[in-house]
């Protein structure tokens, strides 16, 4: 089973785009086929913009930081939103969640 | 042991019918046959058909329907499709066997089932007997030199549209395959007669257009049907290949007005995924060919309602993609 936004915490979740798919950008938003399972999906133009994001290095907040500035929305309905396509790509397999190993300080 | 027939059951809605495993079957053939089992060659579009058929007035109805399309010689990688009338050992009925190259398709008990049941093993094989085209279950008209995708679930009203539209003077590819070559992403006619179900008979009426026979023909599960042969609409109905310029997702919605809402392509490449056949034989090369035939395309859903109602939508939105196109 995939973390998920439920399972873990925010700040040191970083979404990763899975390798195996195939993109095809069409007028802002994007098709992706799923090599291994046949199966398509559809990223309208925000979820693109976290897909294209989701280089596993870039955190869940540093993402929605970034979306805010592009949507120009509320920062509550920005991560809600982050966090339903985060999962929803998740859910879907196209997208990991990378956690962060964080060193305690001593 | 208790004995099964299939009655006509395929494995899933408009999916490849098979006789499903373990399915006991004792028959034999109906005797004292004098007269050999006659064989008819067509060539309907792309489809190449060897129909040997033991029920005379099932090939005569197809022939009626497709006599355009016969020829007198065999057909190289025709699909040979077979009907065997044969009598149960048990119960002593005839049934009618509709076997397309040897594999069994569909058993019906009666006579007036074997055409539709023909026609839909047909249909059936040409994802195997066509694999060079991109297949998506639609309906396929054309007018002006540009083709209208109508891709749709079963029962959502695609033949009854596509005959509304040819009643108007848009011309024909299909009521069931949009077949697209990818080297020219443009669309290839199958002008297989137009199927209307049961719930579309008095509209069809009311468009002044004519059922090819006088009589019901039973499809099984998906109940009365009845044929109209596109050449009875006009001699030049059939198109040749055009490229796409629109695509609508139909869904009959009832009584009513119909509306129109636009797609974004994306959105549109991911609902033609959904009513392709052929999506696993293309795998990822799937996607890139059906953006780039969307690429030139305007793209809608219609809740389609009134057939003359929708059919004026729709031509309003042709008109519209075509001045944009041109302007």
């Amino acid at each position: 089973m995939h973390p998920t936004f439920d399972h873990i915490n925010e700040s040191i979740a970083m979404p990763r785009r899975r390798s195996g798919l195939n993109i095809r950008e069409i007028d802002g938003e994007a098709v992706v086929y799923d090599v291994a399972h046949h199966a398509v999906h559809y990223l309208n133009e925000t979820a693109l913009l976290v897909w294209r994001r989701s280089d596993g290095k870039t955190s869940l907040n540093e993402l929605a930081t970034s979306l805010q500035d592009a949507a120009d929305d509320r920062q509550d309905k920005v991560e809600q939103y982050l966090r339903a396509a985060v999962d929803t790509m998740v859910e879907h397999g196209l997208v990991d969640l990378v956690l962060e190993h964080v060193t305690p300080c001593s | 042991m208790q004995l099964r027939f299939l009655e006509a059951r395929p494995v899933a809605e408009d999916a490849v019918p098979t006789a499903p495993a373990g399915n006991s079957v004792c028959s034999a053939p109906i005797a004292n046959r004098r007269v050999a089992t006659p064989v008819r060659h067509y060539r309907i579009g792309p489809v190449s058909v060897r129909l040997r058929c033991d029920v005379r007035d099932a090939l005569h109805d197809f022939h009626r329907l497709y006599r355009r399309y016969e020829s007198a010689f065999p057909l190289p990688d025709a699909l040979d499709v077979r009907v065997e009338a044969r009598r149960s050992r048990r119960s002593l009925r005839a049934y009618y066997y509709i076997l397309a190259d040897g594999e069994e398709r569909f058993s019906v008990r009666s006579r007036n089932a074997v055409l539709p049941h023909i026609e839909w093993a047909v249909n059936c094989a040409v994802m195997d007997t066509l694999p060079r085209y991109y297949q998506i279950h639609a309906g396929v008209v054309a007018r002006d030199g540009v083709g209208l995708i109508l891709p749709a679930q079963p029962q959502s009203g695609k033949s009854t549209l596509v005959a509304g539209l040819l009643q108007r003077g848009w011309r024909y590819l299909s009521d069931e395959f949009a077949l697209i070559d990818p080297s020219t992403l443009r669309l290839t006619a199958y002008p297989k007669a137009i199927c209307i179900k049961r719930g579309s008979f008095h509209v069809v009426r009311r468009l002044g257009l004519t059922f090819a026979f006088d009589r019901d023909h039973n499809k099984g599960v998906k109940g009365r049907v009845r044929f109209i042969d596109p050449h009875s609409i006009r001699d030049d109905v059939v198109s040749g290949p055009v490229p796409v310029r629109l695509v609508i997702f139909p869904k009959y919605a009832g009584p009513g007005s119909p509306v129109l809402e636009p797609v974004s392509r994306a959105r549109a490449v991911f609902e033609l995924s959904r009513f392709s056949f052929t999506l696993t034989r293309f795998r990822s090369l799937a996607v890139d060919l059906l953006a780039d035939v969307v690429e030139n395309a305007s793209c809608f859903r219609l809740q389609a309602a009134d057939l003359g109602q929708s059919c004026d939508l729709i031509e309003r939105c042709f008109q519209d993609a075509a001045g944009g196109a041109n302007g």
